[in-house]
């Protein structure tokens, strides 16, 4: 029954299961591949799996990472009391390609949304928690998830986890916890959001 | 083109392609639909800001190409429900209702009677008359009347007795509440106490804005809201996504 080659059904197949792409891209992409060189083949399939085995979540903020930590937690001139928590790797490239942002980050790997399965158990939340505690050094919490429903869900009930968590070495003060201000339009996705609106909704962030 | 106007509520948005978002709505007009909207990821996008969860807005669709799913063109946002976004236990609260709608209807039929059941639950939750557990425990009795599944609450739903001071069971699928005699034994029994069926009554009767002054013990209303929310999934036959995420984020509350 299968209209095509087995070996060219098994590449669409897999095409296919890919975000975002359909019957119709996977066939576009397939047939672009095949009419380039082998090499270009054997690179792409090469880079896939270099990448795939290579990287993992950096140990203490699960940015992308072929080192033990990632080079922002590595970097010794970050500005160790600031802490912005995101959603995904490429929010936090979002945001280093401002320049004006010099702390440290959290990448939760999505936002609460129940409607999707995915709860808190499912994000890097515990891992947050207790990097905070044990740190010790963060005075403020910045909340960079969307500008939507599941978004700021998110950042309340981080605001929670983190209520009343006291800043190291400084008796009686609390961790304060932000949220970016709504100069990104709501519904919108951060990262593509250009780096002065992103710069903007991090000037103009209120505690929550 | 073939352009239809609607008025409606989004349920969900997930992203697609490129910077694509595929909608759930929830319309007066076309019951519920999908529809794609082009760039909606895109920060200069002029209709992200018309995807948030439960935002209404008057939309323009038009059919696609692809079977049941509409193209959105345009939204003229009616309300965003900006006081609902502000606290967990409201937008938790959102999700549940959103789940339900999404399970419980399939058809792009108009329901104009449910449609207008969501607008007052909205405000009632917005207005925060009443717990949340409490508006939607009512929104769930009155939803499955108008959904043609009402419960019956006055007298066994099989042999018409009285159900004062008997021990009763809501049973899906065989009407709502039952007498003992009717009901022996079976997993699919959901038991409720006399108390608690005089509250389902009053929350069949009492108009949403009105819910509030059913003031009920929290483990007494925690009660309710599970039992009306496992009925609606038996009499559904699906599973709700958002009710154990809404137990374990109101933990936190
Ligand atoms: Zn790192
Ligand atoms: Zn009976």
């Amino acid at each position: 029954m299968a209209e095509y080659p087995p070996s060219l059904e098994r590449l669409l197949h897999e095409l296919e299961k890919l975000p975002g792409v359909g019957p119709r891209s996977a066939q576009r992409l397939a047939f672009h591949m095949l009419k380039q060189p082998l090499e270009a083949a054997k690179a792409l399939s090469a880079a896939l799996l270099d990448a795939r085995t290579r990287l993992h979540p950096c140990r203490d903020c699960f940015n992308l990472t072929e080192e033990t930590l990632c080079r922002i937690c590595a970097q010794a001139t970050r500005d160790r009391a600031s802490l912005l928590v995101v959603e995904d790797p490429s929010d936090v490239a979002a945001f280093e390609r401002t320049r004006e942002y010099h702390g440290l980050y959290h990448v939760l790997g999505g936002t609460l949304s129940p409607l999707e399965g995915r709860g808190p158990q499912d994000l890097t939340l515990d891992a947050l928690v207790s990097r905070v505690q044990k740190d010790g050094g963060f005075k403020e919490v910045i909340v960079a998830t969307d500008p939507t429903v599941e978004g700021d869900s998110t950042g309340l009930y981080i605001q929670q986890l983190l209520k009343g968590m006291p800043v190291h070495g400084e008796p009686g003060r609390t961790i304060k916890v932000s949220r970016l201000a709504r100069g990104l339009p709501s519904g919108g996705d951060v990262e593509y959001a250009d780096e002065t609106t992103l710069l903007k909704a991090l000037e103009g962030r209120r505690e929550i | 083109m073939n352009f239809q106007p609607a008025r409606g509520f989004v349920l969900a948005a997930s992203p697609y392609a490129e910077a694509d978002k595929i909608v759930q709505l929830y319309t007066l007009q076309w019951g519920r639909v999908r529809a794609l909207v082009k760039g909606a990821r895109k920060p200069k996008s002029r209709l992200s800001p018309a995807l948030d969860l439960f935002n209404e807005s008057g939309f323009s669709l038009h059919k696609g190409r692809s079977g049941d799913l509409y193209v959105l063109s345009q939204a003229k946002v009616l309300d965003t429900h900006p006081e609902l976004k502000k606290d967990l236990p409201a937008i938790t609260a959102l999700q549940v209702l959103a789940d339900i709608l999404i399970q419980a209807i399939h058809d792009a039929e108009p329901h104009p009677d449910i449609y207008g059941l969501v607008r007052r639950t909205l405000a009632a939750l917005e207005a925060k008359a009443g717990d949340p557990e409490l508006i939607l425990a009512a929104f769930t009795v009155k939803f499955l009347d108008l959904s043609g599944y009402p419960l019956e609450l006055d007298a066994c739903a099989e042999c018409g007795t009285s159900l004062e001071k008997k021990k009763i069971h809501l049973i899906p699928h065989r009407g709502g509440a039952l007498c003992g005699d009717c009901c022996a034994s079976g997993p699919e029994r959901l038991k409720v106490s006399p108390a608690g069926l005089e509250v389902l009554k009053k929350m069949r009767t009492l108009p949403m804005e009105k819910i509030h002054i059913l003031k009920l013990k929290p483990p007494f209303l925690r009660e309710i809201f599970l039992t009306m929310l496992e009925y609606l999934e038996r009499t559904i036959e699906k599973r709700l996504k958002t009710v154990e995420y809404y137990l374990r984020i109101s933990s936190k509350f």
